[in-house]
């Protein structure tokens, strides 16, 4: 058990607000190995970002509130730390990058401090030694004249280039492991391969296991050890990359995969979006949550909340009829077009 | 950097104009207004007279050469030309007053209404109004001479002093009340605001919100009497009869902070309000930035990310607050002055509203407009250093 | 995604369900049969002022707010019924009860004591109110007027008017507001000072920022789809200013109103107290705390009440335009 670098079981966070219980993360189960990646897909809502958030303690309580599961992290539970334990992990062994890289970094101080303030928290080095590291570390993640750029203000780069500091930021401590969430979204598509690429090449050079969260089924494809499919704050499938992408067991990430825009787009497939709204986190349906939007959903699913079971050695997914035979991917679309 | 301040310095113009504009209309053309009485007092005068006096004042001209003329005065500095012969200072003539051979042909900022006397350039274009020009400096080349002036703001109807004078005796006084309520304003107003930010929903938060919004409520002249009255009257005993109030008289016995204390308390009140109620929201919005989450991320401890990496970006809107406050006190606050008896310039701007002296009034109506604009162009242009987003070019925000 | 941003957006997923806002909502009128009749919009618009009202009735200082302001105008307005009545008329000296009254503390007759001339505190406190509110409403109904119409031609015709309208009103801005109608008055003649100039002095300096807030309201609601999408359907462009435009904008306009009856309450008693408004025998609370302040020793009373009357006034206000600020949910700076 305790060989896995980081252990979710059955994470469930809670938001209590004048409006009601939102169940943000409600039932998260995976695990990470080191050197591994992760590609945690889901639309936005779905508590793939919250839940990242929670095992760090970077959610306020109030208003949030672990209410179940534990989160291991070379056997220690995280979400049992006190301040100041958490603090020696967080930054240190996990960091984190954001979505937005304009506004993640702090507009009045250089580029350099910044990045050398996680190695004068952890490793206690001098203010102007980290700086120095902080040069080398620009220059790492691919920032031309670090000597110069080091000295500048967030404002003076451009959006890749913070993404690209707040990567160096990230891998300041050479940490286990390093969780992006949406790094890519705020950024061009050009720019976005690059950062995803960069993130591999240093994964690679230093063994870190990266932790994706993206809403991008296609961003993960390619370079995800595993993946774990999120809907309203539960996990709907999990499962090595290929088993996603092969033998998909959820209706859910079925849809997500038809939504994708093919990349060979000469094959005569059709894009076609999943149906419907996620539901509200306060009010969510009863039995299965994706049940109001499932094409194929039966009476049973409206009322009973599928379990999350593992079906095939590591696959998992929280579907009723998921591993039934003939409920799978192709079967069911060629049986939907035919009707 | 450069470019930023120039295009405040830029814009800072059309303002000027425009608020200079605003003044000499309201002073001149508002119904009621009369610019002779208005000047020289309220002297029934006959008809005749006051056509002599219309035009001896240059009052008969149209609006906007009499805008110019106001401008003329106000100006610090004119640039003479002197038909291409430079004037010496004649030792016999009254100070400042100097002999010249040419005639003056051209004087900036000014349209000349008549062609001022050939031979001494002490200008005296109208009757009794005789002033002269370059008495605190001059630098001529050639013809063309830059002269410097204080600026002309009239003379008291009562006793016909300067008012340029009267209020620079007045303003130490104001400086010194405005110096001693912005320290107040700072420790108690950005004390309470990161209190309360930081203990957000808490006693001291619900303390502190109640608080300023009484105090932003409160009629500022009525706090100073009701705390002459705590202090001096109701607590006569313990305080000795420390706090100065007008009924009883100064007794200038005590040193003289004593006599600043209730002042500075009543000119601060409303100001620390709002700079707690600034500092709060933003020290609250800042927390709440992905920056600080950042900084989180990292290790970093609640309290270092407090004033490690909230405090700087929360206090530059803060430091901007105090700063334009701290232009407005300088500028005289006539309540509070009012109410303590306080020599400064607002205080002597209500004497002159009950006394009728209105160049006075509008003196120093115009002085502190200066004032506070300056101060408004300032605090723009330390904008510049206090946010790098601006120090080092990349737009306005 | 931060809770708070997810908090938000349940709530506006609410507001957009017409059904939930109504059903939130059950101490309300029921839906009458013209209501039926109107368009969609409409009645959303009708749901969505609903919402807005249920938030604010939940506000307790707001409510409280409101409640004093209502108590504040009911008593001014029916003053003439009750007060000389009760108190002895206060706007009037009678000579023979003068000397033996005068600047008495509280007694049951008097409720707040008698200022120098025997008058009763409290009723003049109360005739007090009446210029108060008269000049806090009327003055910000000035305000507004010339705000809003400005904003609006700046905004409707945009180009050179815009920029001449706001550099106009940026100049207004950089006047100290206090200061113009301190100049203003003193040039008035003390003969001619009153109610009027005051009004007018305060009403005709107040609008530069409502022109500012509203056009910047009109500009940022023009940038709305749904906008976009009333002009795609054909909608003439006054219509759009008129159905779509201004009553989405004018939601920060009607807090900053509320909260600028106190201002120009407060404004008014701080320039009767110098002597530039209201003029005796006309009843002022600015005035009456100047006039009571050469009689601080014998009575205090003379100098407390009318200021604890425009503290809790202005105050009321104040609270009341916060609550209306939360209830509609519009951003403001402090």
């Amino acid at each position: 058990m305790a060989d896995h670098l980081l252990e979710v079981k059955d994470l469930r966070m809670h938001f209590y607000t004048r409006d009601g219980i939102v169940k943000a993360v409600d039932g998260v189960t995976y695990t990470l190995d080191k050197g591994e990646t992760l590609g945690v897909v889901g639309e936005s809502g779905s508590g793939k970002s919250v839940h990242a958030l929670t095992m760090m303690q970077l959610i306020p309580m109030p208003p949030g509130r672990v209410v179940g599961g534990d989160v291991l992290f070379k056997g220690r539970s995280l979400v049992k730390m006190k301040d100041d334990e958490i603090r020696k992990i967080r930054g240190n062994d996990i960091t984190m990058i954001f979505q937005d890289p304009m506004t993640s970094l702090n507009p009045v101080y250089r580029i350099g401090r910044q990045i050398g303030e996680p190695l004068v928290i952890h490793k206690g080095m001098s203010r102007a030694d980290a700086e120095k590291r902080a040069i080398e570390l620009l220059r790492l993640v691919g920032i031309p004249n670090p000597e110069d750029r080091v000295r500048d203000y967030p404002h003076q780069f451009s959006g890749g280039m913070r993404q690209r500091a707040m990567i160096a930021m990230a891998l300041a401590c050479d940490p286990d492991i390093l969780i992006a969430d949406e790094p890519t979204t705020a950024l061009d598509v050009t720019i976005q391969a690059q950062i995803i690429e960069l993130m591999l090449e240093i994964q690679k050079r230093t063994g870190n296991a990266i932790i994706m969260i993206t809403h991008d089924l296609g961003v993960v494809a390619d370079i995800a050890d595993r993946i774990l499919v999120m809907y309203a704050g539960r996990p709907v499938e999990f499962g090595t990359t290929d088993e996603v992408f092969y033998r998909p067991l959820h209706p859910y990430t079925w849809g997500l995969m038809d939504s994708i825009p093919a990349h060979d787009m000469t094959e005569k497939s059709e894009l076609c979006p999943i149906k419907g709204q996620p539901p509200s986190l306060i009010d969510v349906p009863a039995g299965c949550a994706f049940s109001p939007r499932c094409p194929y959903a039966k009476e049973r699913c409206f009322v009973e909340e599928p379990p999350f079971r593992t079906i095939d050695g590591t696959h998992a997914a929280s579907c009723h009829f998921a591993g039934d035979p003939g409920f799978t991917h192709a079967e069911m679309t060629r049986a939907g077009v035919s009707a | 950097m450069f470019q930023y301040i120039t295009r405040r310095v830029l814009q800072f113009i059309p303002v000027f104009l425009g608020v200079t504009l605003l003044l000499f209309l309201t002073a001149n053309y508002l119904p009621g207004a009369d610019p002779i009485q208005l000047k020289m007092g309220e002297k029934a005068i006959d008809p005749a007279t006051k056509a002599r006096l219309l035009k001896n004042l240059g009052l008969d001209r149209p609006w906007y050469a009499q805008y110019v003329d106001y401008l003329s005065a106000l100006s610090p500095v004119h640039v003479v030309y002197y038909d291409g012969t430079t004037p010496e200072v004649d030792p016999n003539l009254p100070k400042g007053a100097l002999k010249q051979t040419g005639t003056v042909a051209l004087v900036i900022p000014s349209i000349a209404s008549e062609v001022p006397p050939k031979g001494v350039a002490t200008i005296s274009p109208r009757e009794g109004m005789t002033y002269t020009r370059g008495e605190a400096a001059r630098w001529a080349i050639g013809g063309l001479t830059l002269e410097f002036d204080p600026p002309d703001l009239g003379t008291s109807i009562y006793n016909g002093r300067k008012v340029l004078d009267i209020l620079g005796e007045t303003y130490p006084y104001t400086v010194k009340l405005a110096l001693s309520a912005i320290i107040l304003e700072i420790i108690f107003g950005v004390g309470a605001g990161i209190v309360s930010a930081i203990k957000k929903n808490s006693f001291w938060d619900v303390l502190v919100t109640l608080s300023t919004s009484i105090l932003v409520a409160l009629p500022v002249f009525w706090l100073g009497i009701m705390l002459q009255y705590t202090f001096a009257i109701w607590m006569k005993e313990a305080t000795g009869g420390a706090f100065y109030l007008p009924a009883t008289g100064a007794s200038g016995e005590f040193a003289d902070w004593v006599y600043l204390i209730l002042p500075s308390i009543t000119l601060a009140s409303v100001s620390t309000a709002y700079a707690a109620r600034i500092m709060r929201s933003q020290l609250l919005e800042v927390t709440g930035q992905d920056y600080i989450r950042t900084a989180y991320a990292k290790g970093l401890s609640a309290r270092k990310v407090l004033w490690g990496h909230a405090m700087k970006n929360a206090l530059i809107p803060v430091v901007t607050f105090i700063g334009l406050d701290f232009g407005a006190m300088l500028s005289g606050a006539i309540l509070t002055e009012s109410v303590f008896n306080w020599p400064g310039v607002g205080y002597t701007i209500f004497r002159s509203i009950v006394g009728r002296d209105f160049p006075i009034v509008y003196g120093g109506v115009t002085i502190i407009l200066f004032a506070v604009m300056f101060m408004n162009l300032l605090v723009d242009i330390s904008y510049a250093f206090l946010d790098p987003r601006i120090r080092f070019g990349g737009g306005d925000n | 995604m931060s809770p708070r941003k997810r908090s938000n957006e349940t709530r506006r997923n609410e507001e957009h369900g017409v059904k939930d806002s109504r059903a939130g909502f059950p101490a309300g009128p029921p839906v009458s049969e013209e209501l039926a009749h109107i368009g969609h919009d409409e009645l959303a618009g009708r749901t969505l002022m609903g919402d807005a009202l249920r938030r604010l009735g939940r506000n307790k200082l707001a409510v409280a707010a409101l409640v004093w302001i209502l108590i504040v105008i009911l008593a001014a307005i029916t003053a003439d019924l009750w007060v000389p009545h009760f108190f002895g008329d206060p706007r009037t000296i009678n000579s023979v009860t003068a000397a033996a009254n005068r600047l008495q503390g509280p007694t049951s007759h008097h409720l707040m004591g008698t200022d120098e001339l025997g008058r009763d505190i409290f009723g003049r406190v109360i005739y007090g109110a009446r210029t108060s509110l008269v000049v806090g409403f009327t003055a910000v109904a000035i305000s507004l007027t010339i705000g809003l119409i400005l904003a609006a031609v700046a905004g409707f015709y945009g180009k050179w008017i815009d920029t001449i309208i706001m550099r106009i009103t940026d100049i207004f801005l950089a006047f100290p507001y206090i200061l113009f109608s301190i100049l203003i008055l003193a040039i008035v003649p003390p003969e001619a000072r009153g109610i009027g100039p005051v009004i007018l002095a305060i009403g005709l300096l107040g609008w530069p920022t409502f022109a500012r807030l509203y056009r910047g309201s009109v500009l940022s609601v023009k940038e709305n789809d749904y906008v976009d999408a009333g002009r795609a359907l054909g909608a003439s462009d006054v219509r759009l200013m008129f159905r779509h435009i201004a009553p989405n904008a004018i939601a920060p306009v009607i807090v900053y109103a509320t909260m600028s009856i106190g201002g120009a309450i407060l404004t008014e008693a701080a320039l009767s107290f110098l002597g530039l408004g209201i003029q005796p025998p006309a009843i002022s609370w600015g005035k009456m705390i100047e006039s009571g302040r050469g009689y601080l020793i014998v009575n205090p009373g003379l100098v407390f009440w009318p200021g604890m009357a425009i503290l809790s006034t202005v105050l009321a206000f104040t609270l009341l335009g916060d609550g209306v600020r939360d209830a509609i949910d519009v951003k403001m700076k402090d």
